[in-house]
C-alpha cells in the first residue's frame, strides 16, 4: 500500500490536513490582508492594492530596520555556525567528562523562555560595557540560535564516516588540513542549513531582542510590535508579508543546500 | 622491506594484537588471515599509522616508523568500505594523493590518465563516488592508493562489501594491478579462498597471535594446528587415540585409521585427523587400501566440473568428498570410501 493510500484510509490524511490548516491559515490571512485597498487589514474583496507596500517603501524607518535585522541575521548566522560548530566537534571528538550533562546545557537558550535570557543579556551587556545595539543584539541572538547548530551539526558529525580522514591521513595530508580537506565540505550541506535556520530564528527573534535593541538597531519585528500598539493598519500586514518571504527563503534554500 | 615486531595493542583489558612478528619482503603479496576479531585489522591499522601500539615496532625500509604520523609513511591504503571523498569526482580523489606529496599539475594530469586507464575506469572521471557501481568505487579506491607510487599498499578486506560474481572478478583485477605496479602488498582478510589465491605468503591469526605463517600450500598441506587446519581449506576431522606408533594407527570412532610419515606423539595420545575432501575417494563399489570405510552418501552437490559429497559413515559422523565420478553416485546410495595415509594431516 503506497503512504497516499494509506493516509486516505485510515483517515489521517483529514487529521494531516487540519493539521497544516491550522499552521498555515493565519500567515495566509496576514498575506491577504496586505493586498487590501482599505485602511484596516481587512481581507481584499473588491481588488487588490499594493499601496501599503509603497507606502512601505517611503518608510525610511521600516527600510532600515529591514536592513538592520539582515545585517543582524547574517552576523548572527556567521557566528553561532562557526562556534556551533567547533562547539560540536570539540563534544563529538574529544573525551571530556560529564559530555551528556554538558551538552544538555548547551540546549538550555532553547528551554528557557526568551524573555529571561533576554532580561540577562541585558544585564551581562551592561556588565560589559557593550550596552544596547547591533553588538548586544548579535550576542543575544547568537545565544539563542547556537543550540540550533550544535544540535543539527553534531548530529552530522556523529554520523560522519571518520574513515575518510584516515584515508585523507594516509595520503599525505596533516590532521587538521584534513579536516578542512575533506570534514568540512563533506558535513558543510548540514552547517550551511543549520545557520539559515539560525538565520531565521535570529530575523524574526522579537521576545530577548526588544530589551537589547537601540533606537539605531530596532529590528523588523520590533517594529511591528511598536506599529500595533497604534492600531493595526494593512502597512503591517505588508511588512509581515516581507518578513515571512525572507524567512520561507531561508527556509527553501535550507531544504536545497541539504537535499 | 616491512618488518612487524613484536606488536602488542591493548584495549583495555582486551588484547587485539598480541606479540606478533612478520616480516613482508620487497613485491610480494602477503596476506593476514584470521576470523573478525582476530587482530589482522588492528595490525594494519597499526601499520597505517591509524592505530599506536601499545608495544613493539614496525620498519619499513629498516626505518623505525612506529611513532611517524600516517600522512609521512608514503603508504597506500583501500579500505574495506573504499572511503572515497563523497564530494570529489573520481579524478578528484586520485589527485588529492598525488598533489599532497608534491606532483606538479602536469604530473598529476599524466599520472591520473595513467592510472584511470590501469583500473579501466577511464570513461568514469568526472563521476562522484555516488555514481559509481561498487565495483567500480573499488577501482577507483585502489588507483587513489597506488597513485603516488607508494612503498606499501595496504588492503583492509576491500571486496567484503561486493557480491560474489564482482568479489571473485575484483580478486583478480587486485592481482593484476599489484602485478603491473609491482607494489609490496599486504592484504586482510577473513576469506580463506581470497587469501589462498592471491597471496605469496599468507599469516594466519587467531586471537592476536599468529597462528602459523607461509605460503597457501603449505598451510593447505601442512597446518600446525587444528585452527589452522580448520580455518584453511574445507577438511574433515577425526579425533582418536593413538593405538601404535610403530604402525602408526590411530583408533577413533570410526574405526582404526593409518597415517603415513614420522609420528611425534606417544602411545595413548589424544590426536585429532583431518582429511581434505578431494583427497577422499567415493566409490559405490568396495576398494583396495587402507582407510576404507562405508557409509551413505547423504547430500551430492554438483559443482559443475567435480561433485562434493557429504558421505554419512556407520557412526553417524560426516565425512566431506569430491568426486569427479558422481554421476554415478546419487543420494541415499550405499557408498565406500579410501584415503591414503599420507593424506591424513594429524594434529
Amino acid at each position: 500500500m503506497t503512504t497516499d493510500r494509506f493516509l486516505r484510509r485510515s483517515g489521517l490524511l483529514s487529521v494531516a490536513v487540519f493539521v497544516y490548516a491550522v499552521l498555515l491559515v493565519p500567515i495566509v490571512v496576514i498575506i491577504l490582508t496586505s493586498f487590501t485597498p482599505r485602511p484596516f487589514p481587512t481581507i481584499p474583496t473588491r481588488g487588490i492594492s499594493f499601496e501599503w507596500y509603497l507606502a512601505l517603501l517611503e518608510n525610511s524607518q521600516l527600510i532600515g530596520a529591514l536592513g538592520v535585522s539582515l545585517v543582524i541575521a547574517a552576523f548572527t548566522s556567521v557566528t553561532s555556525g562557526t562556534l556551533g560548530t567547533i562547539t560540536a566537534f570539540g563534544f563529538v571528538r574529544s573525551d571530556i567528562p560529564y559530555k551528556e550533562t554538558l551538552s544538555t546545557l548547551m540546549l538550555l537558550p532553547l528551554m528557557i523562555s526568551p524573555v529571561i535570557t533576554g532580561l540577562a543579556l541585558v544585564r551581562f551587556a551592561g556588565q560589559l560595557r557593550i550596552g544596547s545595539g547591533f553588538v548586544a543584539v548579535v550576542l543575544g541572538h547568537t545565544v539563542l540560535t547556537l543550540p540550533y547548530v550544535f544540535l543539527i551539526v553534531r548530529a552530522e558529525l556523529v554520523t560522519f564516516d571518520r574513515e575518510l580522514e584516515s584515508a585523507s591521513r594516509i595520503l599525505g595530508a596533516g590532521p587538521v588540513e584534513s579536516v578542512f580537506n575533506i570534514t568540512l565540505p563533506v558535513i558543510s550541506p548540514a552547517v550551511i542549513s543549520s545557520m539559515l535556520i539560525a538565520f531565521v530564528v535570529s530575523f524574526g527573534e522579537f521576545t530577548a531582542t526588544q530589551f537589547l535593541v537601540s533606537s539605531g538597531t530596532t529590528t523588523v519585528p520590533v517594529i511591528i510590535y511598536t506599529m500595533t500598539r497604534s492600531g493595526l493598519n494593512p502597512q503591517i500586514s505588508a511588512l509581515s508579508t516581507v518578513l515571512i518571504g525572507v524567512m520561507f527563503v531561508a527556509a527553501l534554500v535550507s531544504g536545497l543546500v541539504n537535499r | 622491506m616491512l618488518e612487524v615486531r613484536n606488536l602488542t595493542k591493548n584495549y583495555g583489558d582486551l588484547v587485539a594484537v598480541d606479540d606478533l612478528s612478520f616480516e613482508v619482503d620487497e613485491g610480494d603479496f602477503v596476506t593476514l588471515l584470521g576470523p573478525s576479531g582476530c587482530g589482522k585489522s588492528t595490525t594494519l591499522h597499526s601499520i597505517a599509522g591509524l592505530v599506536d601500539p601499545t608495544n613493539g615496532q614496525i620498519l619499513l625500509h629498516g626505518d623505525d616508523i612506529t611513532d611517524t604520523p600516517p600522512n609521512e609513511r608514503n603508504i597506500g591504503m583501500a579500505f574495506q568500505h573504499n572511503a572515497l571523498f563523497p564530494h570529489m569526482t573520481a579524478v578528484e580523489n586520485i589527485e588529492y594523493g598525488l598533489k599532497m606529496h608534491g606532483y606538479s599539475q602536469k604530473d598529476v594530469d599524466d599520472r591520473v590518465d595513467e592510472l584511470l586507464e590501469l583500473v579501466q575506469m577511464s570513461e568514469h572521471g568526472d563521476h562522484k563516488p555516488g555514481e559509481l557501481s561498487g565495483g567500480q568505487q573499488q577501482r577507483i579506491s585502489l588507483a587513489r592508493a597506488v597513485a603516488y607510487e607508494p612503498d606499501l599498499l595496504l588492503l583492509d578486506e576491500p571486496l567484503t562489501g561486493l557480491d560474489r560474481v564482482l568479489r571473485e572478478e575484483m580478486r583478480r583485477e587486485i592481482k593484476r594491478i599489484q602485478d603491473e605496479v609491482g607494489v609490496t602488498t599486504l592484504y586482510v582478510t577473513h576469506d580463506q579462498e581470497e587469501a589462498l589465491s592471491l597471496s605469496d605468503k599468507i599469516v594466519v591469526l587467531w586471537n592476536g597471535m599468529k597462528q602459523q605463517e607461509g605460503s597457501a600450500d603449505e598451510l593447505y598441506e601442512s597446518p600446525i594446528n587444528e585452527f589452522v587446519a580448520e580455518f584453511v581449506g574445507k577438511s574433515s576431522k577425526f579425533t582418536g587415540e593413538v593405538v601404535s606408533v610403530a604402525d602408526r594407527v590411530v583408533d577413533t570412532s570410526a574405526g582404526e585409521m593409518y597415517l603415513d610419515g614420522s609420528m611425534s606423539f606417544e602411545e595413548g595420545q589424544e590426536i585429532a585427523l583431518y582429511v581434505r575432501p578431494e583427497h577422499v575417494e567415493v566409490s559405490p563399489s568396495s576398494v583396495e587400501g587402507k582407510n576404507v570405510f562405508t557409509g551413505r552418501a547423504r547430500q551430492v552437490t554438483n559443482l559443475g566440473s567435480y561433485a562434493e559429497v557429504i558421505v554419512e559413515l556407520a557412526n553417524g559422523m560426516t565425512v566431506l568428498a569430491e568426486t569427479e565420478s558422481f554421476p554415478s553416485i546419487q543420494n541415499g546410495d550405499d557408498v565406500y570410501i579410501q584415503f591414503d595415509p599420507e593424506d591424513v594431516i594429524a594434529l
